[in-house]
């Protein structure tokens, strides 16, 4: 068992983490899944190296622009946006830009963890082979510095040639992370990534977020209102594919501007 | 598991200590100031007394932010409660510092008192009786805070002397002089002092044991 | 408040039953089947005591018994049969077995000189030795004491004899005559082409390689005159007296005074010689190796030919196609080519790969060939490649359903995590997508295979002959010959049961053919299901 420990790295608080406050800038962004609206005119800045949590209750669109920050949505037929994404400066829909290499500088974390049918290096270094990278002593430095990130090295340190489909849901899911960080991008989206797992492996990954949040953007998505309220810096409340509220955690939570806002949080709503 | 957002609660801990150690230095002090007539002392509590005021609001942020946003169980929940009412006491505290050093001036003024009843011995033991809640805080130590419930007796005692030798047992008030009316207000602090840690007393109980024991005496 | 259907059985029990008998009946056939074919085609390679009877006309007959069936004709309640004995010597008795009324028996006994005979020409005989003469000129009566050893040694070194004249004949004599052949073609082309020096080259050539001939010839006769040949001395049933140069035998065996246990190693020795050897009187005795080799060879190939054809286009229909109308009737028609008749692929392969792209081919690359040889052609004509091809064609539906299958299997979120990882599509599809479907992809294979294995009817039109020359595979260069055509043990099935002229001789060799076509389909779906199995493992969490 792990003794109880501070947080072993010394994590900046948010205003002195904070970097640029536009880093990710959505503009009067609609979008459309064939004739449904599912997001209507969102605005809202994400800074650098802030975590900002997207709460709402089902269907309020919440994933949906959480997955189109990294243009997933690309994959479903007959959708159309309006408005526009900018990522430091450029539009995610640029003519000249390459989805994947969009995809390469934002990762990202699905609800189910869905670790490849390989071993647990492979796993981690896929993103690695993806951009070309041969070299083996860089992939297995590559892999420990993400495995260690995502507070999983110890664990599987000796059996890094094990299937990844022998670890424990917590396990995987922080393979997906370690998976998602390790070709360094700047941005991670996390998609209700502690949904499918108990308290402790919940605790676990969010003490990971709390770690990596002086190094990396992060947007997650949550249906836990406690969760957000732990985790993230600032918290965006979307209702019906509108963006009702955006502010500082600490506002949103202890006394929200709209009403709506508070009846979600205070468990009034419906 | 040590979650990262536990360090918060130590820190708060850590400003409510912060808090009484001032509030204590600023008791001590005005004794002195009463003693010695030395109003430069008296100024430096007042002003000691804006700083205790910022921690109260500090510490009351801390509580609202920690009860909102991380969702505490158990002995966290009684900590948090326990705080804000200690913090409240510590604030008062130094409130009624503040005011003897006002009294403590404005006697100064009219000229050094030769007679202090017995208020040096009550100042000191409102200084123990402070010393031993905040013990009781820091260290975790019940019985020490129900040692202060017991000693809180002695401040009142000494309180009702002080009236009892200024006015006699008639209510005799023709040979008061305005100076000792002030000595009795800051009597009257005193016991509002010990008041105070009595309270704070009644809270750690409650902290440690989950035991109610306000009103019991 | 209880009504009569008020029990706390599940409802529906009857119906568990009724599935395990269907599954009874349908492992019944299957057994059966395979009982059927397994006894009938055992029995050709067991040699069991063969009797020497007399009939009541007067004949004897010496003969293995083959057959036992009621007479034609008669009476229900009290049948009469008849016995089928295999007597051999087909060129004195015009035909190797012969049918006898079993009442007509008088008596039979079981002498222990009877000798069996497996020869290379006009099939078995049966007979009783008198004299056998050695090589080195000595006689040797029947009933010498040393006469089995002296036997089987002396045949033993005939064997050996025999094997030499067949390496001098067909082996080294057919290599001259085949670059004889090549010679000739180019002489003529230099002389049509007027190159006088090449055509001098060439008629050196092509008399040097006459010469070889002749030497080799003059060898082979040699072999056949050196040493005197043994030869044994026999009765018949009838008496007749019968001399069999000891290298026309290939086995022979006393089966009246064989142990069990004799018999059983007579019974594997066979076993091996069917599978190993070459056929011989017209195929309806010897081995089959090269029916066997041609299966297995075409199977091969067809597999490797229909596997990247069929993973390509299920990844183009799953992956890359527009979703539409089009894309229906694209997967519409791919299924309904399911459906069509094997023959019809026949006639497509024989029609277009064999005439249009065959004839193109020789037109581009054998056209001295063709010129020069009589207009022999090379792919022209049916053969191993135009066959793989025909039967790839036909079991492609089979691997594209199996893989489209496969691919759709895989959990949509690896696809997104491959995606979101900046993979590109082609990535995803080989790193992720392709090593997660194997398992179901082989099992495509597999299908494709035990189909392939078995059909014949296209395969009589694109390439498959009764009796091949040659095996597709060999040692001359370009070792692999796609164009050759070759034997196939479905066709041989086919062949013996219905084209062979000695219909009895051929009727035990029909089963014994058609298991060793079961087992053959066995051992290569084992080989693939075993694979597959490793794969699996492999990809623990896959789905299938």
């Amino acid at each position: 068992m792990n003794p109880p420990s501070t947080s072993r790295i010394k994590v900046r608080p948010a205003t002195e983490r904070e970097g640029r406050k536009d880093y990710i800038s959505i503009r009067d962004y609609g979008f459309w899944y064939g004739q449904k609206k599912a997001l209507d005119a969102i605005s809202l800045d994400i800074p650098e190296r802030q975590v900002v949590a997207f709460i709402g209750p089902s269907g309020c669109g919440k994933s949906t622009l959480l997955r189109n920050l990294n243009r997933m949505n690309d994959l479903v037929d007959d959708v159309r946006h309006e408005g526009d994404i900018t990522i430091g400066g450029r539009s995610i829909y640029d003519a000249g830009l390459e989805v994947i290499s969009l995809r390469r500088r934002v990762g990202m974390v699905f609800q189910k963890s869905n670790p490849f049918p390989k071993s647990i290096f492979e796993n981690v270094v896929y993103a690695l082979r993806v951009v070309g990278v041969r070299d083996r002593a860089v992939l297995e430095e590559a892999c420990e510095t993400s495995l260690r990130k995502a507070a999983l090295w110890d664990e599987v340190k000796d059996r890094l040639d094990d299937s990844a489909l022998g670890l424990s849901g917590g396990q995987m899911q922080r393979l997906c992370i370690a998976r998602a960080i390790a070709n360094r991008p700047e941005i991670l989206l996390m998609d209700e990534p502690c949904s499918a797992l108990d308290p402790i492996a919940t605790g676990k990954i969010e003490e990971l977020i709390h770690e990596l949040k002086d190094q990396f953007t992060i947007v997650i998505v949550t249906h836990s209102m406690q969760q957000a309220a732990r985790v993230s810096d600032r918290t965006a409340f979307f209702y019906l594919g509108k963006q009702i509220e955006y502010d500082t955690t600490e506002k949103i939570f202890m006394n929200p501007s709209q009403a709506q806002t508070e009846a979600y949080i205070s468990g009034r709503f419906g | 598991m040590q979650r990262f957002f536990h360090d918060e609660l130590r820190q708060l801990r850590d400003d409510l200590i912060l808090m009484g150690e001032r509030s204590l230095d600023m008791s001590r002090l005005v004794l002195r100031a009463v003693e010695t007539g030395d109003d430069s002392l008296a100024l430096q509590v007042r002003g000691m007394d804006d700083r205790v005021d910022e921690l109260e609001k500090r510490v009351d942020r801390e509580i609202m932010r920690y009860l909102t946003l991380f969702g505490p169980m158990g002995s966290d929940v009684r900590l948090l409660l326990a705080a804000r009412d200690i913090g409240h006491d510590l604030e008062r505290i130094a409130d009624e510092a503040s005011v003897i050093a006002k009294r403590a001036m404005v006697i100064s003024e009219r000229g050094p008192l030769k007679n202090l009843l017995h208020v040096p011995a009550e100042g000191i033991i409102a200084c123990e009786v402070l010393r031993l809640a905040l013990d009781s805080f820091i260290e975790g130590d019940i019985a020490k805070a129900r040692l202060v419930l017991e000693r809180d007796a002695e401040i009142d005692a000494l309180n009702r002397r002080n009236y009892e030798e200024l006015f006699g047992k008639a209510g005799d008030t023709t040979k008061v002089s305005a100076s000792h009316v002030e000595l009795i207000f800051i009597s009257k602090a005193l016991e509002r002092i010990g008041d105070h840690s009595k309270n704070i007393a009644e809270q750690v109980i409650f902290l440690l044991s989950g035991e109610d024991v306000r009103h019991t005496r | 408040m209880a009504s009569s259907s008020d029990s706390s059985t599940p409802r529906g029990e009857a119906f568990v039953w009724f599935t395990g008998l269907g599954l009874i009946i349908g492992l019944g056939m299957v057994i059966g089947l395979l009982s059927l074919v397994i006894v009938n085609g055992i029995t050709v390679f067991w040699a069991p005591q063969v009797p020497v009877a007399q009939v009541d006309d007067g004949r004897t007959l010496i003969g293995q018994l083959a057959q036992r069936r009621v007479r034609a004709g008669s009476p229900a309640d009290n049948p009469r049969y008849e016995l089928q004995y295999q007597v051999g010597l087909r060129e004195l008795n015009g035909n190797s077995y012969l049918w006898v009324d079993e009442a007509k028996i008088k008596s039979e006994s079981f002498p222990a000189d009877v000798l069996g005979l497996e020869r290379v020409e006009n099939g078995p005989a049966f007979v009783r030795p008198q004299t056998l003469r050695k090589s080195d000129g000595k006689v040797i009566a029947a009933t010498d004491a040393g006469f089995e050893d002296a036997f089987q040694t002396e045949v033993a070194a005939a064997a050996v004899v025999r094997e030499k004249l067949i390496e001098i004949t067909r082996h080294r004599i057919g290599d001259v005559n085949g670059e004889m052949d090549q010679a000739r073609v180019a002489l003529r082309r230099a002389e049509d082409l007027k190159l006088a020096d090449e055509v001098e080259a060439r008629r050196r050539q092509i008399a040097g390689l006459e010469e070889r001939f002749a030497t080799l010839q003059a060898e082979a006769k040699k072999v056949v005159e050196g040493g005197a040949v043994a030869s044994l001395v026999s009765k018949d049933a009838s008496n007749r007296e019968v001399v069999v140069p000891l290298t026309q035998v290939i086995r022979a065996w006393f089966p009246n005074r064989l142990d069990t246990w004799g018999r059983v190693k007579l019974f594997f020795s066979r076993l091996g010689e069917f599978v190993f050897d070459e056929p011989r009187e017209a195929n309806t005795e010897g081995g089959l190796m090269p029916a066997i080799f041609g299966t297995l060879v075409m199977t091969v190939f067809m597999s490797l030919l229909v596997t990247p054809f069929g993973v390509i286009t299920a990844i183009y229909l799953r992956e890359y196609a527009q979703q539409g109308a089009v894309l229906r009737i694209v997967r519409i028609s791919v299924n309904n080519l399911a459906g069509v008749p094997s023959i019809v692929f026949g006639v497509f392969g024989l029609g277009f790969f064999v005439y249009v792209l065959g004839g193109s081919i020789d037109q581009l690359f054998f056209a001295d060939q063709l010129k020069y040889n009589n207009n022999t052609p090379v792919f022209g004509t049916g053969g191993l490649l135009w066959c793989s091809l025909t039967l790839a064609l036909m079991t492609l539906p089979v691997v594209i359903v199996a893989t489209e299958e496969a691919l759709a299997a895989v959990p949509r979120g690896m696809r997104e995590a491959s995606l979101a990882t900046g993979a590109s599509k082609w990535q995803t599809i080989r790193d992720i997508l392709l090593p997660a479907s194997a398992p179901g992809i082989l099992t495509g294979v597999i299908l494709a295979m035990a189909r392939g294995a078995g059909e014949v009817a296209p395969l009589m039109l694109v390439g498959v002959v009764k009796l091949a020359p040659t095996l597709p595979f060999d040692g001359t260069a370009p070792f692999l010959h796609m164009d050759r055509k070759f034997m196939h043990l479905g066709f041989h099935v086919y062949d013996l049961g219905f084209q062979s002229p000695d219909s009895d001789a051929a009727r035990p060799m029909v089963f014994a053919t058609t298991l060793l076509l079961i087992v053959l389909v066995v051992c290569l779906n084992l080989g693939a299901i075993t694979i597959r199995n490793r794969l699996r493992a492999r990809f623990k969490g896959a789905s299938f």
